[in-house]
């Protein structure tokens, strides 16, 4: 019943992931609670009409289901339950969407535009801290390696699982050392002097790149070396 | 018989209108709501529904819709589903919204 390539697999796979974002943002939140009454309201009254009408389109064949990959159980020996459950997210995900839209709307915003621009900004912000690479002498040892990894793994023709294993562990480490710098310089602006707790969170940081490098070498070595003693 | 049509027509087109007629006046100030609406039904709903017939969720009788498919999907759903549809969903929790605020 639960499964992906059902009716209520697919109602929930494309209703309930955008309703988190609807709902799970504190700024819309507060909006769609203050208009909770119309969202409930609206949302009974389309789940109750496409539960009236929906039966009536299967009984004259305007579309049919197929067997196995709907529950098949009837509320009221009417409507199938499916149905129901898809009006009922349908019209809680749309109702919720038009209700904060005109909310923005009428304050001369468009929220979806809104979102965009915030998820732009963000990417801005993100791409700019790639400047910081070259300012640290571990981002471009791992910089510098990693080039080295690409071009071996190249040259040594590896399978796609391989490729796949190779780039996580690549991305995880310079994903690390960047935020180990980003502790670092953090530590330093806040307290320049030499403190103990200071040195402990920066010895901490600098640990988790460390052991990420020394799981990476590890596999590194396991698909590299194998592959470099079988070509020569 | 073209069913699929008949029951869009009477069951969205004729409440559409109806509520159309309701929201006359305001339906201007909510353009940019019923534009990202449509965005969304044709883009993600159009995905789900051409998943759900591609994976076999449910099909069309070819007797009971007009004849014109586009990748398998009757061109009722296009015109009448998703156009009627959405319309009758903004149109309701508008006038709903309206109402509620007057109480």
């Amino acid at each position: 019943m639960f499964n992906l390539w059902t009716y209520i697999g697919y109602t929930m796979l494309f209703c309930i992931p955008p309703l988190i974002l609807l709902w799970l943002r504190r700024e819309f939140f507060a909006i769609l609670v203050e208009n909770s009454k119309t969202i409930a309201l609206s949302t009974a009254v389309l789940t109750i009409y496409g539960s009236l009408i929906w039966p009536i389109a299967i009984h004259y064949g305007a579309w049919t289901y197929t067997e196995g990959k709907f529950t098949g159980i009837k509320l009221f020996h009417y409507v199938y339950i499916d149905d129901v459950i898809w009006w009922l997210l349908v019209s809680f995900l749309f109702s919720s969407f038009i209700v904060l839209s005109a909310v923005y709307e009428k304050r001369g915003e468009d929220v979806f535009l809104h979102e965009v621009k915030g998820l732009l900004w963000s990417f801005k912000n993100a791409l700019r801290g790639f400047k910081t690479i070259p300012l640290e002498r571990n981002s471009t040892i791992h910089i510098a390696v990693a080039v080295f990894v690409l071009l071996e793994a190249v040259f040594l023709k590896l399978s796609p699982v391989e490729w796949f294993i190779v780039l996580i562990l690549i991305g995880l480490v310079i994903a690390l050392e960047m935020l180990n710098s980003a502790i670092e310089r953090l530590s330093s602006r806040v307290n320049p002097e030499s403190d103990a707790e200071i040195r402990l969170i920066k010895d901490t940081a600098a640990a988790g790149v460390l052991i990420a490098s020394g799981a990476a070498l590890i596999v590194g070595v396991k698909i590299f070396l194998w592959k470099m003693i079988a070509y020569f | 018989m073209p069913v699929y049509s008949l029951f869009l027509l009477i069951f969205f087109a004729v409440p559409g209108a109806i509520l159309a007629m309701l929201l006359r006046r305001e339906l201007v100030n909510y353009k940019r709501t019923i534009l990202w609406c449509y965005v969304f039904v044709y883009t993600a709903g159009l995905l789900w529904d051409w998943l759900s017939h591609k994976t076999g969720l449910w099909r069309y009788d070819s007797a009971k819709v007009i004849g014109i498919w586009l990748d398998g999907l009757p061109v009722e759903e296009f015109v009448g589903f998703y156009l009627l549809g959405t319309f009758l969903i903004i149109g309701i929790t508008l006038v709903i919204r309206k109402r509620v605020k007057n109480v």
